[in-house]
């Protein structure tokens, strides 16, 4: 059975049992003013592929910390940077920013910088507590990313088809997007050994440029009941339409983070009603996000996934920073990280990991929304956390 | 696999026709390689989901649509008519895949990447053939691709605005010496064709993933029907047309060949041009 993970949202909705879910600073309203530490965030905010937006919620967490005592009563200064989708820029300024001083970086999201800037981080002994963009952020000893990756996403999503909707005839359709089919082959394999199911049908490799019509078409005539769909909005949307149009009612839909947005349900319309969402982190009201919500307001910042993640992994690291005794360097930001115990982060469905393994990957749980009557709404009350059982 | 096949022939088919027999036809009065066709196509469909989304209903949003590409498509003639009347074919090709590009970054500027759902033009469920649903809007595309192909070659044919085009195909600076109204029956050729690219795109965009950039490349496989048609024969234009949405459509059913899907139309292109240079020599062909 899927253990929804009850105990870390208990924990994160409980506003003072625990050093995790109090306070963004230990001497809450008093603002902080002593020596800054220097944070840095690189990200793709132009470019080809535009993370425009992504790092307001690391800036909201570390303004509203600095409000709130800062880090022992030091302020955090947090730098974004903008590498502009170039790996050469990534490089650039992720060595500006180590040879300026910053200790340690938090909420990055670019195209490069976990492939071009891993090895250096790592020789550096510098900690990066990234958004997770691609899969090398997956694979290295100091980045350790708070979102749970391309392969975990569609596995939750077949899992709680199998496990909660009881479905058995589960299907998936992944896109063409270079580097990510191992991840979703990763995804099929990682279902079948949990469930003891076989995928039904797995259309991989869809092209992004080709109609959707044929693929409904197919997913019909296979007689799928669930189908998970790790797509962005803009194919999620004409393929939901082309199933709506075909009189397609019996196929349950389950997807992700991409979608949980309002412009998706106003294009999607009722196409969309019925379907599920595996997120990766607390939806903005859930139990556990008041600080966060306050964080966002302070700033003006609307509430959505990209903000949280960025103030997820700004969260996990000042959080860290504030159990340090002593001077906060890169060293001992590192030796903080590989001797924390378990995390309990309020918008997350597992406890935030690093010790000294050689890779991490701790975020293995999805927030299981429903989308009814044009509008999110939790599955479960107080229960929708799902993992991924580890037997 | 048949049924793969035919959602091809009938999601794709039908536009890509559309979008192949007027390439022809503004190739053959103007002299224009139009790759932005299917780009104004996409500016007038998004304009059409837009006006139907604020509010109005599908048939007045669908005309205002139709009238915004027709609008998009005169600005992009009067830019050849101004500039580029007597360039050479070369440079005519140029500034085509600059207004495909330019096109498709304004219509991004002017309404967002936001998702949007592109509404079916034609609404109502259909009819099932062998499991495939086939929607009024796309049986609409094949039977509007093959009125179209009528219409263009009896009115070339048969009509004396047809002689004059044909008249300017084969000189449009003799024709405009020779007192034909060359720039008017050039604008009018680039105002329909944005039209019927809007309208092609319409029908294909539904099931299609709603970015401009994705949307705007429909007109790939267009080019190469037209290719296969040498520029010339409408009738083969939209038959290869068809024959090329109903394969597409085929190689999406096999799991190994659906990655080649895109490539089908590069392959398409240079099969005819090694095909057509079969008898050259190599000194004289290089």
């Amino acid at each position: 059975m899927v253990a929804a993970a009850v105990a870390a949202l208990a924990a994160a909705g409980c506003s003072s049992s625990s050093s995790s879910s109090a306070g963004a600073g230990s001497s809450a309203g008093a603002a902080a003013s002593g020596s800054p530490i220097q944070v840095a965030s690189l990200a793709s905010l132009t470019g080809a592929a535009s993370f425009a937006g992504w790092q307001l919620g690391a800036k909201a967490y570390f303004d509203y910390l600095n409000k709130h005592g800062g880090v022992n009563g030091h302020p955090v200064d947090l730098t974004i940077l903008d590498d502009a989708g170039s790996p050469t820029q990534a490089a650039l300024l992720a060595r500006r920013e180590v040879d300026a001083g910053v200790v340690a970086f938090a909420g990055s999201i670019s195209l490069s910088d976990c492939a071009v800037n891993g090895k250096y981080y790592d020789q550096q002994g510098i900690v990066s507590i990234d958004v997770g963009s691609d899969p090398t952020c997956f694979d290295n000893p100091n980045i350790d990313p708070v979102n749970s990756g391309p392969a975990t996403d569609p596995e939750l999503q077949m899992v709680f088809a199998a496990e909660d909707l009881h479905d058995t005839h589960i299907c998936m359709i992944s896109d063409a997007v270079p580097g990510e089919d191992p991840q979703y082959q990763a995804a099929v394999t990682g279902f079948e050994q949990v469930t003891g199911q076989t995928i039904l049908k797995w259309i991989r490799d869809w092209p992004i440029t080709a109609s959707y019509a044929p693929a409904v078409t197919q997913l019909k005539n296979a007689g799928c009941q669930a189908v998970a769909l790790p797509f962005e909005a803009s194919g999620a949307v004409p393929l939901l339409a082309d199933a709506q149009s075909d009189g397609i009612h019996n196929i349950t839909w389950i997807s992700g983070l991409a979608l949980y947005a309002q412009s998706f349900l106003s294009a999607a319309k009722t196409s969309a009603n019925g379907m599920y969402l595996g997120l990766e982190f607390a939806p903005p009201g859930a139990p556990g996000t008041a600080q966060m919500m306050a964080a966002f307001q302070a700033d003006n910042i609307a509430p959505s996934e990209p903000e949280e993640s960025s103030y997820t992994a700004a969260y996990v690291l000042g959080t860290v920073l504030k159990t340090i005794k002593g001077p906060i360097t890169r060293a001992s930001v590192l030796q903080a990280f590989r001797t924390m115990q378990p995390l309990t982060v309020p918008t997350m469905g597992t406890p935030f990991t690093f010790g000294t393994a050689t890779a991490h990957h701790p975020n293995q749980a999805a927030y299981i929304v429903k989308i009814n009557n044009g509008a999110f709404a939790d599955y479960k009350t107080g229960e929708s956390w799902l993992t991924i059982p580890t037997s | 696999m048949l049924q793969s096949a035919l959602v091809g022939l009938f999601q794709s088919g039908g536009a890509y026709g559309l979008l192949a027999v007027c390439v022809v036809l503004i190739y053959r009065t103007t002299g224009v390689l139009n790759f932005a066709l299917a780009a104004v196509g996409t500016t007038g469909t998004y304009a059409f989901s837009s006006f139907y989304t604020s509010g109005m209903n599908l048939a007045e949003a669908a005309i205002f649509g139709i009238l915004i590409g027709v609008a998009a498509s005169v600005v992009c003639g009067l830019i050849y008519i101004r500039w580029f009347f007597d360039a050479t074919p070369t440079y005519r090709a140029g500034v085509a895949i600059a207004l495909l590009v330019g096109t498709a970054a304004i219509t991004i500027r002017i309404f967002s990447d936001e998702p949007r759902q592109i509404p079916a033009v034609i609404p109502g469920s259909g009819f099932s053939v062998d499991g495939v649903v086939l929607t009024p809007t796309s049986i609409a595309g094949i039977a509007l691709a093959i009125l179209f192909t009528l219409f263009v070659t009896q009115m070339l044919q048969r009509t004396r605005w047809g002689l004059q085009l044909r008249a300017i195909s084969q000189g449009p600076v003799a024709s405009e010496l020779l007192g034909l109204p060359v720039r008017p029956l050039t604008l009018a050729i680039w105002g329909g064709s944005g039209a019927i690219g809007t309208i092609a795109v319409m029908i294909v965009s539904p099931g299609l993933s709603d970015e401009v950039q994705s949307i705007s490349l429909v007109i790939v496989p267009a080019l190469a029907a037209t290719l296969v048609a040498t520029f010339r024969r409408y009738w083969l234009a939209l038959i290869s047309a068809l024959i090329l949405g109903g394969l597409q459509g085929l190689l999406l059913y096999s799991q190994t060949l659906i990655r080649y899907e895109e490539v089908i139309p590069f392959m398409v292109v240079l099969g005819v041009l090694i095909w057509n240079q079969r008898r050259e020599l190599w000194d004289e062909a290089r």
